[in-house]
C-alpha cells in the first residue's frame, strides 16, 4: 500500500508544483479573461474544465490558482524559516536570561490562533494576501523556534561544537557547517506537515474575501464566486475543491513518509 | 527448579551474507564468572544478546542453541526471570520521562507483584546494590543521578526478578575507576551471595584478572582461546589472546 | 607557557523563575604547565578536570583568577581569543564519535582549523593523516562509517593541523579498546618527541601516567594539587590513594576455594 501512495503523493505534489511554476507558459487562457459570450460551459476540446460564470478558462484558473496558492506558502515558508531558525539558534546558543526570555516570546505567540490573528491584523491593516501571510507566519514561527533551540541545545553539548570553536570558526561558520544540516531533516519534516495546513489557511481566508481579491485566480476565490451556480454548474465548486483537498492531502502525505525516514526524535548518529 | 548452567551452542549469526559471529559455543556455571574478551566491532555483544534473542534488525541467527542444563530452551522466554542483562552506557537504558521507582515497579508488574511487597523488594534490591538510603532514590528521575548510580540501579533492575545467570556487557566501561571498582566488588557479592552464573563482557583485561575464573578470547567472530584466568595471563597460546595480554601487561610496566 | 592562578568557576543551574543556584566546580585553581612538558592531571568523575581543560582551552571563562598564556591574558575581556593562541592550543575529546560531526568526511574532518585561513589543501590533510599512521583513503569515507580508533587518530590530526604549542587530551584515550589505547599513546608519545609540544593530559586511569607525565596534579577539593611521585610511597592526597587502591590487579589472584554450594 505504503508503496504505491508516497510515490503518488510525491508525483501529485511535484505536477501542483510545476504547474506553479510555469503558470503563465502552460495555461492555456488567461486567467482573467471574460468572455461572456461562452460563459458557464461544461468541458470541451476548447476549454477542457469549462468555463466559468464570467466565460473565464477552468483550467487555467486552477494552475493560476496553483500559482497563487504556493507563492503565498512560500512566503510563510521562507517567513517562518527565516524567524523561526534565528530565534531558535539565538536562543539555544546564547543560553540563559536570552534564551529565557525569547522562550516565554515563543510561547505567548503559540497560544495566538491564526484565525484570531488574521482578522486582527486585516480589521486593522486592511484586507491584502499580505496580511493573510504575515499573519499565519506569525501564529507558527514559534513551533520552528522552539524546534530549533532544541536542536541547537542538543548539539551544543557535542564535542564536535567544542572542537569547531578550538578550530577557531566563528559562531556564523558553525552555525552553517554543524547545526543547519543537522536541522534540516527536522524541519523539512516539521514545515512539509504544515504546508497544507497553511494553503488551507491561504485558500479559506480568500474564501472570506480577506486574502486576495477577484478577479485574481486562487481556490478560495473560485469557491465564493461560484456559490450562486452551485446547483447549475456544480464543477466550478468541485474543482477547485478537489485541488485543495488533493494538495493538503499530498503534503500531508509527503510530510508522514519524511517523518518516518528523517524521524527528529531519532538520536543524531542514526540519521 | 533451579538449572546449574545456561549454554550456548555453536552459534552463527549472519548480516545478509556476512558472517559476524561464527560457531561460538560458550557455558554459564552457577557462582562462577566466565569472562568475554576480545577487540571491539570483534561479535562479543552480538553474542550476548543472541542468548536472549535481542539481536539488533538485520542480524540473523543462522544456527545456534540455547540450553538450560542441556535441555534447548526457547531464549526469549530467558529474559529477566531466568537471566538478566545489564548493558553499558546505563542513560540509554532508562526512560527518561519516568522515575526510577516506576521502573522497577513495572518490573515487578511481570510477576503480578504489586503495592507494600513491591515496594520492600525494591527497597531490598536498591541496599543490596549499595544505596544506603534506598527510599531517596525511587522518585527521581534518571537524569538525576550519576552514570556509576544508573549502572548500580540497572543492575538492581536486572537481579528484580531472581534470575540464575547475568549477561553484564561493558558493565564499567563508562566509569571512571573509583566507581568501577565499586561495581566489581559488588558483582562478586552477588556471585557469591545470589550463587549467579555471569557472563562478564569487557575489553579490558583488568576486569577480568579482578573477577573471571574462566575466559574466552574472542577475534573476528570466533572463539579463539577458551581457558582458565589464570592460565590465560600466564600462558596465552592464540597471537590475538597474546596481543591482548601484552597490551594490558604494558600498563603495569 | 600557560599559568592558571587561583581560578574559580561554577555552573549556574535554573533559570531566571527558579532560584539559580550555582555549583562550584573550581575554587582557587593554581596549574602551571611548561613549554614542551606533559603534564597529568588525575581525578575521578565530576572532579572538575574536564572543566579545568575547558578553561584552558578558552571554552569557558573563569568567574575569578586568572589564566595567562606567554604572560598575556588567555582571552581578551569578551572572551575572545587572538587567532595565533588559538591555533596554538588544540584539544583531542574523549570520545571520537561526539568530537566528529558524522555529516563530515576524514578530510572535512582535519581540515576544519586550516579552512579558518584559507590554508586547506588535500597534500596538506593526506600529510597530516600520514602522521598519525592513516591511510590517504579515509580522507574521502564519512566520518561515521570509521572505527573508534580511526576516529581518534582523525582527531589528533586534527589538532597538530595548526602545529599547537599545547594540546589538552581529554581522556582522550579512555573509551578506546586497550590494544588501540596502546597504540595512541606510543603515537601521543611519538608526536611529541617529534614535535616538542605540551600536554595536558587528563585522567582518571593513573596507570597511563607512567614513563608519559613529566608532572602530575591531581584534583583535590575542587584544586590541583601537585604530587612529586603518584606511585611512590609518601603521602599522598585522599583523592590520588583512592584512584591507587582502584587500580584493578594485573593477575588474577588466587581464588578461595570456598564457595557457597550452588543449589
Amino acid at each position: 500500500m505504503k508503496k504505491y501512495v508516497i510515490p503518488a503523493a510525491a508525483g501529485l505534489v511535484a505536477l501542483l508544483l510545476l504547474a506553479a511554476a510555469f503558470a503563465p507558459w502552460i495555461a492555456p487562457y488567461d486567467p482573467t479573461l471574460t468572455e461572456l459570450a461562452s460563459r458557464l460551459q461544461p468541458p470541451s476540446a476548447g476549454h477542457w474544465l469549462g468555463t466559468d460564470h464570467l466565460g473565464r478558462d477552468m483550467l487555467s484558473r486552477i494552475i493560476w490558482g496553483a500559482r497563487a496558492s504556493f507563492g503565498a506558502v512560500a512566503m510563510i515558508l521562507v517567513l517562518v524559516l527565516t524567524f523561526g531558525c534565528s530565534v531558535g539558534m539565538v536562543a539555544g546558543l546564547a543560553g540563559g536570561v536570552v534564551d529565557a526570555v525569547l522562550m516565554r516570546i515563543c510561547d505567548a505567540f503559540m497560544t495566538v490562533p491564526t484565525l484570531v490573528l488574521a482578522l486582527f491584523m486585516i480589521g486593522a491593516l486592511g484586507t491584502g494576501i499580505t496580511n493573510v501571510v504575515v499573519a499565519i507566519a506569525l501564529s507558527h514561527w514559534a513551533w520552528y523556534a522552539r524546534l530549533v533551540r532544541g536542536v541547537t541545545l542538543s548539539l551544543r553539548q557535542r564535542d564536535h561544537i567544542a572542537a569547531a570553536r578550538i578550530a577557531g570558526l566563528s559562531r556564523l561558520a558553525i552555525a552553517r557547517r554543524h547545526l543547519l544540516p543537522a536541522l534540516a531533516g527536522p524541519l523539512a519534516v516539521l514545515a512539509s506537515l504544515d504546508l497544507g495546513h497553511w494553503l488551507l489557511h491561504v485558500a479559506g481566508l480568500s474564501f472570506l474575501g480577506l486574502g486576495l481579491a477577484p478577479p485574481a485566480a486562487e481556490w478560495g476565490i473560485m469557491i465564493n464566486d461560484a456559490r450562486p451556480f452551485f446547483r447549475s454548474a456544480p464543477l466550478l465548486v468541485l474543482l477547485p475543491g478537489a485541488a485543495i483537498l488533493l494538495t493538503v492531502l499530498g503534503c500531508n502525505l509527503l510530510g508522514d513518509a519524511l517523518r518516518d525516514r528523517l524521524d527528529p526524535g531519532m538520536p543524531d548518529h542514526l540519521h | 527448579m533451579s538449572p546449574r548452567s545456561l549454554s550456548l551452542l555453536a552459534l552463527h549469526l549472519h548480516d545478509g551474507e556476512h558472517a559476524l559471529v561464527r560457531d561460538v559455543s560458550l557455558t554459564l556455571r552457577r557462582g562462577k564468572v566466565l569472562g568475554l574478551v576480545g577487540t571491539s566491532g570483534g561479535g562479543k555483544s552480538l553474542t550476548t544478546l543472541a542468548i536472549l534473542d535481542l539481536l539488533p534488525p538485520g542480524v540473523r541467527r543462522v544456527a545456534g542453541l540455547v540450553a538450560l542444563d542441556s535441555e534447548p530452551v526457547e531464549p526469549a522466554t530467558l529474559r529477566g526471570r531466568m537471566v538478566g542483562l545489564v548493558q553499558q552506557a546505563p542513560r540509554g537504558g532508562f526512560n527518561p520521562l519516568v522515575t526510577i521507582g516506576r521502573h522497577f515497579f513495572e518490573t515487578f508488574a511481570c510477576d503480578g507483584l504489586r503495592g507494600a511487597p513491591a515496594r520492600e523488594k525494591m527497597q531490598a534490591l536498591l541496599a543490596e546494590v549499595g544505596f544506603e538510603r534506598p527510599g531517596e532514590i525511587a522518585p527521581l528521575y534518571p537524569s538525576q543521578l550519576s552514570g556509576g548510580m544508573l549502572q548500580r540501579v540497572m543492575l538492581a533492575l536486572a537481579l528484580a526478578r531472581d534470575p540464575f545467570f547475568l549477561l553484564a556487557d561493558e558493565p564499567t566501561t563508562d566509569l571512571d575507576l573509583v566507581v568501577q571498582a565499586r561495581l566489581l566488588d559488588l558483582l562478586e557479592t552477588l556471585v557469591q551471595r545470589r550463587g549467579i552464573g555471569l557472563l562478564l563482557v569487557t575489553h579490558d583485561l583488568s576486569v577480568i584478572a579482578r573477577l573471571a575464573d574462566t575466559v574466552a578470547v574472542m577475534d573476528q567472530g570466533r572463539i579463539v582461546e577458551l581457558q582458565s584466568a589464570r592460565n590465560l595471563f600466564e600462558d596465552p597460546a592464540h597471537p590475538r589472546a597474546q596481543a591482548l595480554v601484552a597490551a594490558h601487561r604494558a600498563l603495569y610496566a | 607557557m600557560m599559568q592558571l592562578e587561583g581560578v574559580h568557576h561554577a555552573y549556574r543551574q535554573g533559570g531566571i523563575f527558579s532560584r539559580s543556584r550555582r555549583h562550584p566546580v573550581l575554587q582557587g585553581a593554581t596549574l602551571s604547565i611548561g613549554a614542551g612538558e606533559c603534564v597529568a592531571l588525575l581525578g575521578p568523575t565530576g572532579s572538575g578536570k574536564s572543566t579545568l581543560g575547558r578553561l584552558v582551552l578558552g571554552l569557558e571563562r573563569p568567574d575569578a583568577g586568572a589564566i595567562t598564556f606567554d604572560g598575556a591574558p588567555l582571552t581578551d575581556p569578551r572572551g575572545r581569543m587572538a587567532p595565533e593562541t588559538r591555533r596554538a592550543i588544540q584539544a583531542v575529546f574523549q570520545d571520537p564519535q561526539a568530537a566528529t560531526s558524522p555529516r563530515f568526511t576524514g578530510y572535512e574532518v582535519v581540515a576544519e582549523p586550516l579552512t579558518v585561513q584559507g590554508e586547506a589543501s588535500r597534500d596538506r590533510v593526506a600529510a597530516l593523516l600520514a602522521e598519525v599512521d592513516l591511510p590517504a583513503e579515509l580522507l574521502d569515507r564519512p566520518a561515521h562509517r570509521m572505527s573508534g580508533g580511526q576516529l581518534q587518530r582523525l582527531c589528533i590530526a586534527r589538532a597538530l593541523a595548526t602545529r599547537p604549542r599545547l594540546v589538552v587530551l581529554d581522556e582522550a584515550v579512555n573509551s578506546l579498546d586497550l590494544e588501540t589505547q596502546a597504540k595512541i599513546m606510543a603515537l601521543l608519545k611519538r608526536l611529541r618527541a617529534q614535535h616538542g609540544m605540551a600536554f595536558l593530559f587528563v585522567t582518571h586511569d593513573l596507570r597511563l601516567l607512567r614513563g608519559f607525565a613529566d608532572r602530575s596534579y591531581v584534583m583535590q577539593d575542587r584544586r590541583p594539587v601537585e604530587v612529586e611521585s603518584p606511585f611512590g610511597p609518601g603521602p599522598l592526597p585522599p583523592v590520588l590513594q583512592a584512584l591507587r587502591d582502584a587500580i584493578l590487579p594485573e593477575m588474577p589472584r588466587p581464588r578461595l576455594p570456598a564457595r557457597r554450594a550452588v543449589g
